[in-house]
Formats: structure tokens, sequence, C-alpha cells
């Protein structure tokens, strides 16, 4: 591994590792010239519009396309029994769900037809000329609809795997619940019925989506059994795969092209608009762009809601002993990534203190609502919250600062997490007690202003395998390749200076652009905080497979100022190119059971002044703790901190999908509230900390996720502190002022 | 995506009230705040837009005998930055409208024109009084703002009409507006409250918003106030009112309003939080009387 440069190296190389070189895009995007994939135009293009399901559930009698289809422009209209010639389900984790309904819809807003037209006018006309015939069915349209006896089934076919399902053998579908996790270690009878203190209660935790300002886009061409798209996927490896496996073509014949995404949060991980692009494409026998409205964005990608049983049992020196946590996660009408989100929320449930005995049981529950899938910090986002209410309800209850409480039962590094699998990597009780200073834990109080903390830990970096090469030419320039999609997070800067202090170049003589898949070295995913640690670690590989090569032809120490000599020496003339190469695969069997990659740290505080007479929270102030291990890039680090700590804000206070009757209510920016600047807090503070302890590249690990989950149960603790635990997110005026009220009204019995 | 066929663009109120006369489909559109959400959702498809934005009489702003004249198309911005003293009500409530680029294009004719009982000017000029002045190629008629709207997104105004003004009674006395969202701006209120104190008339008058079909006030709100203040004298020798009375207050309040459930609220949040917003707002409009009106 390369030592840390001295400050005088950072000077002579310019390189900048651990400074906070500008973004290389940002100029770029200000002017608005950087080109989305909704902006992006190819010969002989149609226009794409989806027809949706207007009820929850149903059957579908027939479709009569044929208005629309001899309507101006319109070159053809796809329909379910259009995909009869292949085995048109998709999935990564199961295998559940059509291109577009066929037979049946399990949701309203699932996409029914889809209309390409030369214009997008023209397609929406269409759209609205074609008629269905449906026969609703009762329908499941939340968790108690999906799970009380009688319950009507989702889905009633005998559940297959997806090709990423990464979860061992499917077991058999228990009426709607499609997935379930347990967790279970210790003697939880035995160590509930010891304890002195019990705390129980149960937790409603509600939707979000992610709102990224680009929606879901995708291009499809289809020549043959060739398919080519532009399309804003976080994950263009796994995508190709699939559509390859979904389309029966050849693997290496899907060619995914990523321009820049203007923010993915998860919504853009795995498939989404490519399936139904393809198919249009194929019938249309031109390419077609399908790009989705703002309510359409949310129909195709959301957080998953879930309601929490919880138990945490302690003695009266307040050692935390044993916790049971029942889950029910609500993944709409496809399992999408809940199994995923609801295994990484089992890891998270019993938070990273040292329990005698745990039992958790997660549940992912099908209802017919829209699919739910990845959210930055999912799993952890759900759990967090909760279990540090109750560790701080003991607290209370024994007269413990919640700070002391956290430092006597937080693990330390190399505990177990859970059993099997890597142990914990960071240092949790340096990193709250950061935050709690940050913070000003010890100023004194004033009436209605609660102080939270919040810690926990999320399972990160999802399957360790990321390829790159590092390709030098001629003119000394250097191009990084790697899949990793731009997602916003810096990775086009951050790459380029991992291989630039790998090679002693300064970073603005290395660059990288975006992924086409038939170029770009493989990258699993961008997502569960994998970019820099998994993608970062083989761009430092391939930058030092570089230089040896480099090194080969100096017979010892290559000095950066003679590499082009170097290379003419090697080639004879101003010409040829050398590539260096490299990849990240797993160590061990490589399953999750071993992983995680590495423990991402979630820890936070927040300050709130809560309105009694209203239930208005106001957050004052937030801080979190970014523990990266080693800042590639600290204003990179600290953004991505605050942008998850203002979307904790939103989860914590404002952001809610909402359905009646399975029909969204949340469908404009208006109805769901994302935070503005209005509302963000005074001061946000971000700690980092860098202990060398993390597995990418100069010892950095990932982050960003973790503050989204420690933020948003910071501040439901610290609204607790303010006197007035609420057992629901968001907490909206209503709740807060209902949860004091029901206080009153318990005060005044006594 | 928007489909119209045409969209007409008069440049004097003649030629709009003839256009208006001539098409009677076509919708009226000004800041857009409202529209272009209906027309983007796809919700109507009006065959032509009336486009006001050029119609110099409708930007109006002005006083004339202790009123201030306020075209339909003036934008919330506007408003803040000059009806500050003589309509503060309306403008604390334009200020809270939206965002900053919401409220330079939304315009107060375009609040009554939609007629949501959510509209943040509309509890305002209610409470201060003010009358809405309509126009069509057969006439004018004034109406009062507190009957111009006569359901959730229904007013009086007949197919060939338009919105031309709106008069609000300079203040006479403090002024204030309060709601409650989910969110610190750009939200929709779950409820708001305006109230007026008249230093001259020795009235106090009410108006709630979002918690009734249209904005209504609370008359025995009011009269409980006005017996109070005749008890003790409390126009001449002004004092801060009690708890128990602005309890009162806001008590009536609550009970003057006609809420349902629905995604923003629910009945019982909604009564009660009016009461708190009715509360507030009174002993910050009274405690500004006291000290500085009487």
């Amino acid at each position: 591994m390369t030592t840390t440069p001295t400050p005088q190296q950072h000077l002579e190389t310019g390189s900048a590792l651990g400074h906070s070189v500008p973004r290389k895009d940002s100029a770029q995007k200000i002017r608005g010239q950087v080109k989305y994939v909704g902006d992006t135009e190819v010969p002989g293009m149609l226009h794409g519009k989806v027809l949706r399901s207007e009820i929850p559930a149903g059957r579908i009698r027939s479709i009569d396309a044929s208005a629309a289809e001899a309507m101006p422009g319109v070159v053809c209209v796809l329909v379910g029994t259009d995909l009869l010639d292949i085995d048109p389900y998709y999935g990564h984790a199961i295998r559940d769900r059509p291109i577009i309904a066929i037979d049946r819809v399990r949701f309203a807003g699932e996409p029914v037809a889809v209309v390409a037209a030369e214009t997008e006018e023209q397609a929406e006309a269409a759209v609205r000329a074609i008629r269905v015939d449906y026969e609703p069915t009762p329908a499941a349209t939340d968790l108690d609809g999906a799970t009380g006896p009688g319950a009507p089934l989702v889905h009633e076919e005998p559940a297959r795997g997806g090709a990423f399902h990464g979860l061992g053998n499917l077991p058999e579908r228990l009426g709607n619940v499609c997935y379930r996790y347990e967790l279970d270690w210790g003697d939880l009878d035995a160590a509930f019925a010891a304890a002195d203190v019990v705390v129980e209660g149960t937790f409603e935790f509600g939707s979000a989506y992610q709102y990224s300002m680009e929606t879901h886009a995708c291009i499809a061409q289809v020549d043959g059994d060739e398919i080519t798209m532009w399309a804003n996927c976080q994950h263009p490896f796994l995508v190709r795969a699939e559509m390859a496996s979904v389309f029966g073509v050849p693997l290496s014949n899907v060619r995914i092209i990523v321009p820049f995404l203007g923010g993915g949060f998860g919504s853009k991980s795995y498939t989404r608009l490519e399936p139904l692009t393809i198919a249009v494409a194929r019938k249309a026998r031109r390419p077609v762009r399908v790009v989705a409205r703002v309510d359409e964005a949310i129909l195709t990608s959301r957080q998953h809601s879930c309601r929490i049983h919880l138990r945490t049992a302690a003695r009266n020196d307040g050692t935390l002993v044993a916790r049971q946590a029942v889950c029910l996660f609500d993944t709409g009408a496809y399992a999408d990534n809940g199994p995923r989100v609801v295994a990484t929320a089992g890891d998270a449930a019993p938070g990273p203190y040292r329990w005698e005995a745990v039992s958790v049981v997660a549940d992912c529950v099908y209802t017919n609502v829209s699919p739910a899938g990845s959210y930055r910090a999912f799993g952890a986002v759900h759990q967090q919250w909760a279990g540090e209410l109750q560790v701080d309800e003991i607290a209370r209850k024994l007269g413990i600062d919640p700070l002391e409480i956290r430092r006597r039962n937080l693990l330390r590094h190399g505990e177990d997490v859970r059993p099997g699998g890597k142990p914990l990597d960071g240092d949790l009780i340096g990193d709250v007690e950061k935050a709690a200073a940050a913070l000003g834990w010890d100023r004194p109080r004033t009436e209605w202003v609660g102080r939270g903390l919040s810690v926990g830990v999320l399972a990160a970096g999802a399957h360790p395998v990321s390829c790159a090469t590092v390709r030098m030419e001629a003119d000394g320039l250097i191009t990084v390749n790697c899949g990793t999609t731009e997602v916003g997070q810096g990775a086009r800067t951050v790459m380029p200076q991992i291989a630039a202090e790998v090679l002693g170049l300064p970073v603005d003589r290395v660059r990288m652009g975006g992924t086409d898949t038939r170029f770009t070295p493989y990258d699993r995913s961008t997502g569960a905080s994998r970019s820099t640690t998994v993608a970062g670690l083989a761009v430092q590989r391939a930058a030092e497979d570089l230089r040896r090569q480099l090194e080969d032809m100096a017979g010892g120490e290559a000095d950066p100022a003679e590499y082009l000599n170097l290379m003419r020496g090697h080639f004879g003339f101003a010409g040829g190119e050398l590539i260096g190469r490299a990849d990240v695969h797993p160590e061990g069997s490589g399953s999750y059971a071993e992983g995680p990659v590495f423990w991402e740290v979630a820890v936070g505080a927040a300050e709130v002044e809560v309105d009694p007479d209203t239930g208005v929270v106001r957050a004052l102030r937030t801080a979190t703790i970014a523990d990266v291990g080693r800042a590639i890039n600290p204003a990179f680090v600290e953004r991505q901190d605050e942008g998850g700590g203002i979307q904790g804000l939103g989860t914590g206070l404002f952001e809610e999908v909402l359905f009646d009757g399975g029909h969204l209510s949340t469908e404009t920016l208006l109805e769901y509230r994302v935070p503005t600047t209005r509302d963000i807090p005074r001061e946000m503070s971000c700690v980092i900390v860098e202990n060398a302890d993390g597995p990418g590249p100069f010892g950095a690990k990932g982050c960003g996720e973790g503050a989204l989950a420690a933020v948003a149960a910071a501040l439901a603790t610290a609204v607790a502190d303010a006197g007035v635990p609420v057992n629901q997110l968001p907490l909206t005026p209503e709740r807060v002022w209902r949860a004091i009220q029901s206080r009153n009204d318990k005060r005044s019995e006594v | 995506m928007i489909t119209v066929e045409a969209t007409l663009t008069p440049t004097t109120l003649a030629e709009a009230l003839e256009m208006r006369a001539a098409h009677p489909g076509s919708v009226p559109i000004a800041g857009g705040t409202d529209l272009m959400v209906e027309l983007n959702f796809d919700r109507r498809r009006p065959e032509r837009l009336l486009d006001l934005t050029r119609v110099p009489e409708l930007a109006e702003l002005g006083r004339d005998d202790g009123a201030v004249h306020l075209g339909a198309g003036v934008t919330y911005t506007g408003i803040v930055e000059r009806l500050g003293a003589a309509a503060p009500a309306l403008a604390i409530a334009s200020r809270t409208v939206g965002s900053p680029q919401i409220r330079n294009r939304g315009t107060v004719g375009g609040n009554l024109g939609t007629a949501s009982p959510a509209g943040d000017a509309l509890p305002p000029l209610v409470a201060s009084g003010a009358s809405v002045e309509v126009a069509s190629a057969r006439g004018r008629r004034t109406v009062a703002a507190a009957d111009f709207c006569v359901g959730p997104k229904r007013n009086v105004l007949d197919a060939d009409e338009l919105i031309v003004a709106v008069d609000v009674p300079a203040a006479r006395g403090p002024q204030q507006f309060a709601k409650v969202g989910v969110r610190n701006a750009m939200v929709i209120a779950v409820c708001s409250f305006a109230l007026a104190v008249d230093a001259r008339s020795r009235r106090v008058t009410t108006a709630i918003g979002s918690a009734a079909p249209t904005v209504v006030s609370a008359p025995e709100a009011e009269a409980f106030l006005a017996g109070a203040l005749d008890e003790r004298d409390g126009w001449d020798r002004p004092a801060r009112l009690g708890e128990a009375e602005l309890a009162r207050f806001g008590d009536l309040v609550a009970a003057a309003a006609r809420p349902i459930d629905d995604v923003r609220g629910t009945v019982a949040y909604r009564r009660h939080a009016l009461a708190v917003l009715a509360r507030r707002a009174l002993d910050w409009a009274w405690t500004d009387y006291a000290r500085s009106w009487a």
C-alpha cells in the first residue's frame, strides 16, 4: 500500500490526496452543458409514453388500442400480449415482475401499455385513447390488508429467484411474505426474564421517495439480437445481464451507455424503465426514448415503509442485555430490492451494542401499491431510530445520560456485530463522543428544546467485484476506466485523485468518463457506499500495475517527469500506450454472510425545538460523523454528509409517500415534501474521522449513507428528549401534537 | 405535456373581455402557478388560454380614498414589497406563499380564480373586508371577498367575466396572518388564520383558511371579543389580553371551522391548530394595538 505523501509531495505533484480538489464536472454542470439521458437524441428516435393502471388489483379483460394506433404519429402500441415470445419477467431478487402488465395488474400506476410516436405530444394523446377493460379484484393496499386472515394474495404463482438475489435458497412464500430474514443468538427468554428493565413498543416508519432531480430515463435501440441503451442506471452491468436474460440475447450483445446522472440515491439501482423501453423499441423497430414524470418516478421506486415491534432489556446498572425485533416491510407489488433491504434491516435491528441475546424476524411483504426498492441507508434508516429511542427510554428510566449509556454498551473495534461476518471495523465510542461534542452536549438546556444522539452501523460495500484500467497515452495523459457511475458523488474526480496519487502526477493530468459497458471494465454497482472503497481500490491497483510497467522500463524507480521518455524508449517512437489493469474480488467465499466489505458508521446528533401548541418541530442543529478511514477528498465527504443529513431531515420530519386505497396521493413535489432551504438547520457540522481502518484505497471506506440514518434517528431521540417520544416517522406536527396530548392525558390521570 | 391549441394575447382590458366573451372555453392565465400544474398533469385540457400578462390595467397598484386598488395581476412579490403598511395581513400571507419563484409569478387574482380554501391570500382579504372588482364586456360589478368563493374551486364568476382588481381597505390597526404547514416553505397550509384590528370602527374581524369549503369568518369569536373589550373599556385603555380570553377566542374560531380529514391533516388537528393560531394572532395583534395604536 502506498504510504501517505508528505505535504511537500502534494505541492510538487499536485495530486492532492486528502485535499479538496474541485469537482472536475462542476463548471460543465453549472453551465447546463451536461447532457443527461433526457437530453440525448438518437437518429430516428421515437418518444414513448406509458399507460398506467387505474386500479390497484385486477384482471385485464381486454385492451383496445386500435384508436390509439390510428392516431397521427403513432408507430406502435406495446401491450402485454406482445411479450409472449420471451420470458417477460424480471427482478434481480425475485423474478416476479412482468415488463408491463400481462393478464393482471398489481398496483395503481403499473405500466399496462406503451405508445411509441414521433413526438411526445402524439404519444400522450394516444395513451389517452387506449381503452382497458379491468375486472377489479380485492386489493391488499397496506400491511394490515396484506397480512390479516383471508388477505388477497398479490402473487399466486410460485416464486422464482432472480439472477442476483444473493440470499441463499429462496424459501417458500408465506401468504404475501416473499422473504423472511432471521437473526438469533443467545437465550432470549432467559435474558428478558433476568433483566431489570424492559421497554416495548411498536414503531411505524413512513415510506420516502428518493427524489433525485433527474427522473428515470432510457433510450433503447434494438438491431436483431443487439440491444443498445442510453440509460441513467446506477448499476449498468447488472441491468445488462438481466436484460440479456429476459430478451434472450448474449450478455455482451447488450450495451448500456451511462452519461452523468442527476442523482439516484438508490432510485436508479437495478432495473427500472429499461425492459419496457427495449420492448417497445423492439416492436417499433426504431429507437425509443422514455422519460418519467415525477409522479411516474415515484411509482417506479420508493423507500419501504415498515412496522417494527421492538423490545429491549437492560440491567439496573445500564447494561443492555437483550433485544427482540419483529418487523414487517411493505415492498409493494413486486419484490424489487425488498429482500436485500429486509436482510440489511435485520442486521441493523439489534444496533451495535453488546447483547447477550438477540432475536430478529423481518418479513418482506407484498402489497398492492407501487414497488419499494433501495434508498440511501436502507435497513439502517428503518431500524436505527426505533432502537435508539428504546436505548434512551432505558437511560431515562435508569437516570443515565444518553451518552454514558452508549459509552458503556457500544461495541468496540474487533467485536462481532453479529455472529459470522466481519467484526466491527470502526470506533463507535469515539465517534459518538465527537458527535456529542460537536453539538455541545453539555450546554445548558431550555424547555422544549431537545438533544438527541444516535448510533448505528450499516452493512456496506455490496458484493466486492470491480475491475479497472488506467491508460497512459502518448501525450502522457491518463484515463481511468472504471464502471462506477457519476451520480453526483464525485466519482469522476475521486478516481483520478487516486490514480494521480499512485502515479505521482498532478490530478489535472488524469480524467475519467462515463460508462459504456462495451468498453468500460466491469463494476458490480454504484451504491452501498462502495465506489471509493471497492472501485477505488481497483483503480489504485490498476494505477500500481501501470506504475510497475514504467518501473520495469526504468529498471527501478520511475520518475514521473520521465514517463514519456520511458514510453518512447519502449515503443521506439511517440506512439503506443500503456494500460494498467486490476480487479477486486471477494476473498473467502464472497457470500454476503461473510460480508460486509465494511460496516458503514451511522452516528449523529441533533438539537430540535418543539412548539408544544402546534407540534411543529424545528431542527436547530445537527452533527454527523464521517468515519471514512481516509478522506480522499474532504470537501466531498462533507457534502456527502450534508446531503445525507438533509435527506435524514426529510425522512425525520416531512417526507412521506402516501396512498389512498392504493392510489398515490402525494404525486407532486408540493404534496410530497422534501426539505427546502428554509428547513435546513442553522448549523450542520460534519466531523471527519480518519483512522485508516477501511478496506479501500489508502485505508478509505465509504460514507454518505450513514448520515441519513443517523440524522433521522437523532431527530427522533431529540424530540423525545424535549419530552415527546413519538413512535412514528416522519414527525409531522399532527403526530407530535397527538403525542403531547396523550402524554398530558397520562399526566392528568396520575 | 401541454397540448393547448391556441393562446389569446390581449393587450388591453377591453380586448381581453371581448376575447373572454367570444371564447367561453378559454381559461385565463396570469402567473400560471396553479394552472400549469393542472395542465402538466392533464387534469384540464382547455381549448384556449387567455394570457392576461400583457394587460396593463391588471398590473395597476394604487391607493385612493383609504383603499388599496390592487390589480389582479400584481404578484405576491409586488405585494410584499409595496403593501407591508397598507395591507399587513395580506403582505404577511404573501410572504408565506410558495417559493421566491412562485411569489414572482403568482397573483392574488389567480388565488381568487382558483378559489381554493387553502389560497393563502384569501383569509387576509376576507378579514380586512376587501372587495373584488369583476368585469365583462357587459359591464362591471363588485363582490365582497367573503362572498366571492362559493365552494372548493368554485367562485361567482360568470363565463364571460374576468377578475380585474381587489380593493383592500387600508389597514386601520394591526393585522396578522398565521398558518401551519408540514414544512417551512412551499407548503399548502394545513390551516391558516387572518385577523384585522380596526381601531376606528373598533372591530376585530377574522377569517379562517383551509378548514371549510371556502374561507369563512368566525362571527361568534368576533362577538365574544367585542363584548370582552367593551366590558373593560379595552379600546381606550388597552392591556394585554388574559390567557382565558385568548383561549376562549381561539376555541370559538376553531368552532367556526368545518374542516375535513385529508392527506394534510385531520379534523381534530385542524381545529386544534386553528385555536392555537387564532390565540397567537390575537395576542400579537392586540399587544401591538396596545403598544402603538390606542
